[in-house]
Formats: C-alpha cells, structure tokens, sequence
C-alpha cells in the first residue's frame, strides 16, 4: 500500500523548506564573498615581484637565485620593487601557508613609504620548520582597510622533506 | 520492461558513462602529476588489472551461454569489473591521501576509523525499523563514498582551488569560494551514489528513510576516507597528537554530524521524491535536497572561522559547541525528515492492517487504530513468526504493541493470544500477512504453504 498524497504533502513541504533555506545561505554566501570581493575595483595596476630567495633572517637579506621551490628548513623571502607600483597607492604585502594562514607580511602602507623590500615567512608558532605546501604571497591594493585588489602574486612549494 | 524503467536505465547508464570517463581523466591526471604513483601503483594494481582479466574472460565465455544461464556469466563479469575498478580506484586513494606520513601511519589510521565508521553504520542501517536495507547495498553506498566520491573529487576541486587562488584576493572571499567549491563537488560525488541506487535499485530504495540511510552510508564512507587524510597528513607535520584529535573530531564528534548528515539530506530529497507521484515535484524535491546538502556543506567550510576556538582547556567546550552550533541544525533537520517518514510507514502498516482486520473478523479490527501513535515501530517479529517452525501455539502475540504508549487499547492489543503456524501447515485458518515497504502486502496463505518473511497472524 503506497501513503497518501496527503501524507507526503508534510514531507515535500519540508524538503521544499530545505532548500529554500539552502538559497538563504547561498545568498548570504554570495552577500560575504561581493563585500570582500566588490566589483569594480580592478586599476589595472601591476607590482613587482623581483622573485622568492632564501633568506637569512639574522642579516634580514637575501641571496642566491629566486626559486619555486625550498626545504622546510630554509627560511624564504620575496621581494618586491615597490617603486614600480603608482605613488599615493595603499599597498600591503602578505604570504598565506598552505592552511591558508597568514604567515608574513608588510604594510600596509602607502606605496611609496615601504622601505623593506625582502618580505620573509615567519615561522608558525612553536613549530621549528616551514609547514609543507604550497605557499602563495601576494602583493594588495587596500581601500578603506581592506584588500581589494591583488596587483601581483607568486605561488612557491615547500618541500615535505 | 515497460518504458519508464527503461527511461531509468538508460540515465543510470549515462550518468555511469559520464563518472567513468571522468574518472579515467583523473587517473591519467593522477599518473602525469604524481611521480611515486606509477612504480608502486602498478604493483599494487596487479591484482586490479587480474580481475579485469577475470572479468572478460567470463564476459566472453557468457556469450557462449544459453541466454538462461548468460545472466549469471555476466552478473559476475559486471562484478569482477566492478572489484576491479574499485580496487584500482583505492590504489589511487590510498596514495594520493596517504603519501605524507607513510604507509604505517595510515594503516594505524584506517584501523583506528574503522570501529567508529563500523558504529556509524550500525546505527544508520537500524534507523529503517520497518524493512531495514540489505547490508550489501549500504555498504556499496559507503564504498563508493570512500573511493569513488574522493576520486571523483580530487581533480575538481583542486582545478577549481588553481582557478580561484590565481583570481581571487586571498581572505574570506576566497574562503568562501573554496567552501562553494567543496560543498557543490564533494555533495555531487556523494549524492549520485543515491542517485544511481535510486535508478536502478527501485526494489530496496522505497521512502525518505531509504533515502537517509543510503546518504547516510555514502557520508560516513566518505567521512572515513577523508578522515584517514588529515590524520596522516596532520602525523607527518605536528605529530601523533595532532592526528588523535582530528580522529576525536571527525571520527566521534562529526561522525553523524558532517559528512553523513550533508549527504543524508541529498539521500531524504531523493526518498521523498521517490513516494511522489509528479515528475515535477520529484524534480523539485531531488534539487532541494541536494541544495540543502551544498548549502550546509558550504556554511560549515565558510563559517568556521566565525566561532574560533581559544586556548587551553577551554578549547575542548568550543570544539564541541562549534558542531553543535553549526552542523546541529541540519543533522535536526535530517531527524526531523526521518521521524515524519517513519510515521508515515508507520500509518501505512496501521491502515494495512486495518484492511487486514476487516477482512478477517471484528475483533481484531478494534485493535489496530491503537497502532496510530506510532507504536507499531515497535515491532519485532517473535521467533514463531518468523522462522514458521514453532508449532501451532497460543503464546504473546508478536506485536508488542504500544510499548511506552500506555494505551488502553494497546495495552488489550498486548495481551491477545495468538497463534502460530508450524513449518508447512497452518491450522489456525487465519491469513497470514506479510510486512513489506510501505504497508503490509497480505496474503492468504496458500493450503500448507510456507510462511515467507515476515509474518504475523491477524
């Protein structure tokens, strides 16, 4: 014996009721992601980034070649040529982990006041080495606080071993 | 075969297509990207690419085959095949989730998810209290949950995390993109297993509750594959603690909580949309179904941050609240959907009854509306009842009415006599009725018949 259509009726209603509750979620999803992401922020602006090197964080300079790839244990920074991003522009500069963290960063600031160019990695908290993964540093355009824009970016692994 | 399950059959097979060429894609993106896959995955994949061997050599001897038998040759074709390909499939796994901490670590990591997820699957195939699911199917639905749904997943979701990392400005826009990322793609591979068992497995895939518990099975399947993941990729960088709480976290804390409710609400839309009677509405149910399992998939991933977790003790309180704040509503809703198709099973076994009862007499009639609270969930088939081998008897009836309900009238349904059949004759001349989904399809026995399933004299 199948039930009755009257007694599905609760069921379907329910159901219907999940997803119009999923599209309240989806819009509130998609009202966080304009306030972060607005329209229309694009200047066409572009930093840039010289390369990722190895850093000595005791000397607090670089060396060597730029590179893609490094050791857990080897401390990396990028550097940026601030110059070549417009005067009057508020710029900061960041490295995500691979969890997404930031790991690093300078600024913000206005462009033509940033004087350090080698932008290291810090080290997590209590941790000795470098997290493994791919690490992702970007250089931002920031108005009214917050990051609008990204000007450049440069994806580097850390190796697992 | 009439066109409508021809119609089913033919999706079924197109959506099998489809899956299939993807996941040939993604085992030749897997054989390019991972350099350490090809040496051991072929040695690992010897005995995959054997049971291909096997699968065609029965294949052809099929067609050798007087078309009566042929169906048994290919049935085990299809199922070498199948082994095959699932075995292949967890080659790929096991490497691709398991590479950062090594091969003991994540064999202590299954072992440790297993008593767990074997819970979780205990207690979701006792949620259908009125025909529970044959335990082969509940298990092809967590399989495909740990082997296909993560296969089917890798690629996309890390194509898609490429796109928006190079696009997007890095923060909460990006969080959220990659949350819609994972809940869209993580909940289609989960939910077409229902899908497909709703297509072509119409015989155990009834209601709501089939729904859930199928979804349900694909969740934890999933939950456990995924769970062996983080804890061998948390081993390798912060070490053994770090992998015992995210097993605490996945394995008991979110156990029916993440995974297994988000695919559950995809498995309730499709059982709802399998008792409704228009295309449209079953169109709409499965689509809300599925909406609801992206969205609550979605808001977990792109919310979390919004309940950080202090230091110290204190840190274990928030953990706990956190799920409860955030996964807790939609595991509600998925109870909430459960206990309405229950008692609508429950309904239908009463009115079922009910016609029973007016068919064979007055005196029981009166009885059966005490089933209406419910209570007939309640039922157990006692040992005469089922096995048909006790003799003709007066003993308990095996409809323990109303246990917890109180009622007058089931109270009087509790204490009525009754009687049993013996193996191959039944004396008593009552009809025999036999429990099936949705209600009780009655039988007159059959002069010295058996007693098939579950049966229960009214």
């Amino acid at each position: 014996m199948t039930p009755r259509s009257d007694e599905i009726l609760p069921l379907y209603r329910a159901i219907k009721l999940v997803g119009a509750l999923a599209i309240v979620i989806f819009v509130a999803g998609a009202l966080e992601f304009v306030s972060f992401e607005p329209p229309g922020q694009t200047t066409g602006t572009v930093a840039r980034i010289q390369g990722v090197y190895a850093y000595n964080p005791d000397s607090r300079s670089v060396s060597g070649e730029p590179a893609g790839h490094f050791s857990r244990g080897q401390p990396f920074a990028a550097v940026v040529d601030w110059t070549s991003i417009p005067a009057g522009t508020q710029v900061a500069a960041r490295w995500f982990d691979s969890f997404g963290e930031v790991v690093g960063q300078a600024g913000p600031g206005n462009a033509e006041a940033m004087t350090e160019n080698a932008v290291p990695v810090a080290l997590p908290q209590g941790l000795t080495q470098n997290i493994p993964g791919t690490y992702l540093f970007v250089v931002e355009r920031i108005s009214h606080g917050q990051p609008v824009e990204v000007l450049a970016r440069r994806l580097v692994e850390v190796e697992r071993t | 075969m009439n066109l409508r399950r021809t119609g089913r059959y033919q999706l079924a097979l197109l959506l099998a297509g489809v899956l299939f060429l993807v996941l040939v894609a993604s085992s030749a993106l897997d054989y390019l990207s991972l350099d350490q896959i090809p040496n051991r995955g072929a040695l690992l994949g010897l005995p995959a690419v054997a049971l291909i061997g096997g699968a065609t050599w029965v294949g052809l001897r099929a067609f050798q085959q007087a078309p009566t038998v042929r169906r048994r040759y290919e049935l085990w074709a299809g199922t070498l095949f199948a082994l095959a390909l699932l075995l292949w499939l967890l080659v790929l796994d096991v490497f691709v989730f398991t590479q950062q901490a090594g091969p003991k670590v994540a064999a202590l990591s299954a072992l440790a998810c297993l008593p767990p997820t074997a819970f979780g699957l205990w207690v979701v195939h006792r949620l259908d209290r009125e025909e529970k699911e044959p335990w082969r199917l509940v298990l092809v639905a967590t399989a495909w949950g740990a082997i296909m749904a993560t296969s089917l997943v890798i690629w996309a979701e890390s194509l898609f995390q490429d796109w928006a990392i190079n696009a997007l400005v890095p923060g909460p826009g990006l969080d959220a993109t990659n949350a819609f990322s994972a809940g869209l793609f993580e909940e289609l591979a989960k939910g077409v297993a229902v899908l497909l068992l709703y297509l072509v497995m119409r015989d155990q895939f009834h209601d709501v509750v089939d729904g859930i518990v199928y979804g349900a099975a694909v969740g934890l399947g999933f939950n456990f594959m995924e769970s062996i993941g983080y804890m061998t990729y948390l081993d390798s960088l912060f070490g053994p603690t770090a992998a015992g709480f995210q097993w605490y976290h996945r394995q008991v804390l979110d156990l029916f909580f993440g995974h297994a409710t988000y695919t559950a609400l995809v498995g309730a839309g499709i059982g709802i949309a399998r008792q409704l009677p228009g295309r449209r509405q079953q169109v709409l149910a499965i689509a809300c179904g599925w909406l609801g399992a992206i969205a609550a998939h979605f808001a977990w991933d792109a919310w979390l941050t919004f309940f950080p977790l202090g230091t110290g003790a204190i840190t274990l309180i928030q953990v706990h609240l956190r799920v409860l704040a955030m996964n807790g509503p939609f595991t509600a809703v998925v109870l909430v959907l459960l206990l309405m198709g229950r008692r609508i099973e429950g309904r239908n076994l009463v009115r079922q009854l009910g016609l029973e009862a007016a068919r064979s007499g007055p005196r029981r009639s009166r009885s059966w509306p005490a089933l209406g609270d419910g209570s007939a969930h309640d039922w157990r088939p006692g040992p005469a009842a089922t096995s048909g081998s006790a003799g003709c008897s007066e003993h308990r009836s095996p409809w323990p009415w109303g246990a917890g309900t109180g009622s007058a009238a089931s109270r009087t349904a509790r204490r009525m006599p009754s009687r049993t059949c013996a193996a191959g004759s039944c004396s008593c001349g009552q009809p025999v009725v036999r429990v099936s989904r949705g209600g009780l399809d009655s039988h007159l026995r059959p002069p010295g018949g058996q007693a098939q399933g579950r049966t229960a004299d009214s």
